[in-house]
């Protein structure tokens, strides 16, 4: 596995950066209405416009992280931090809309 | 709601529970002691395809049509919490499983013939595959709160 270790790293360390990145872009639309509108006016839709960023960020990243040659963490270490980061994200997202609805 | 929309949130529901499927067949042959791993390569590959159909046919159905018609009336009804809440976070989590799912792909796809001697990984691909088994499973049964909360 040596030899695909850079590959993999890559694409679990853009996967985790994504994940990031639609939380960010979905918390920050919420709080601030003229990004939302921004988004929806670009793309025809605020999801849409989520969900094409979403991919525009991993396709960017995934190559740069290649490059980087993440070689110092391990693949199942990488593994469980993506675990961590996408149950932590659907916490966060969860939490923040009941906040918004009842408070 | 025109055929189209309703091929669409039919198409929707059936891929992303076809992903559930794949992947649960994925969670219960990797622990095997002589895991077939040709299967785990195209129940991994099968579920990507299908939670990114999935995405496809639900994203058009949720921005062409939930938007305008269905949910106005949760919001007017009893329950408008499903939709500020639970449908909120659906749409957003749901971007979650095709990158989740790639990662998992991958990971099958280049290392899998570490996962019979290198028990770490395999345990924390288990892991993965759980995860995202659970995060659809919460996907799907919002799904169906959703969709009984219209019109109550």
């Amino acid at each position: 596995m040596e030899d695909k270790k850079p590959i993999l790293s890559a694409i679990i360390v853009s996967a985790i950066l994504t994940i990031a990145a639609i939380v960010f872009l979905t918390i920050f639309g919420e709080l601030n209405p003229v990004f939302k509108a921004w988004l929806t006016k670009t793309f025809s839709h605020h999801w849409i416009g989520k969900s094409i960023i979403s991919v525009l960020v991993f396709l960017v990243s995934s190559p740069v992280f290649y490059v980087l040659r993440l070689k110092k963490i391990s693949i199942p270490a990488l593994i469980w931090l993506l675990v961590a980061v996408a149950n932590l994200s659907f916490g966060i997202l969860l939490a923040f809309f009941f906040v918004e609805t009842y408070f | 709601m025109t055929n189209t929309l309703i091929f669409f949130l039919v198409a929707h529901i059936f891929l992303g529970t076809s992903g559930i499927i794949f992947l649960t067949a994925y969670l219960l042959s990797i622990f095997k002691k002589e895991a077939d791993f040709k299967w785990l390569k195209i129940n991994s590959f099968l579920a990507l395809l299908s939670f990114i159909a999935s995405w496809i046919t639900g994203g058009y159905y949720y921005t062409s049509y939930y938007g305008k018609s269905v949910k106005p009336v949760i919001l007017k009804g009893e329950f408008s919490w499903v939709h500020s809440i639970l449908m909120e976070t659906k749409e957003h989590v749901f971007l979650f499983l095709p990158f989740l799912t790639l990662a998992l792909f991958a990971v099958t796809y280049f290392a899998y013939s570490d996962f019979a001697k290198d028990k770490k990984l395999a345990l924390s691909v288990a892991g993965l595959c759980f995860t995202i088994v659970s995060i659809a499973l919460a996907i799907m049964l919002s799904g169906i709160v959703i969709s009984g909360a219209v019109g109550k």
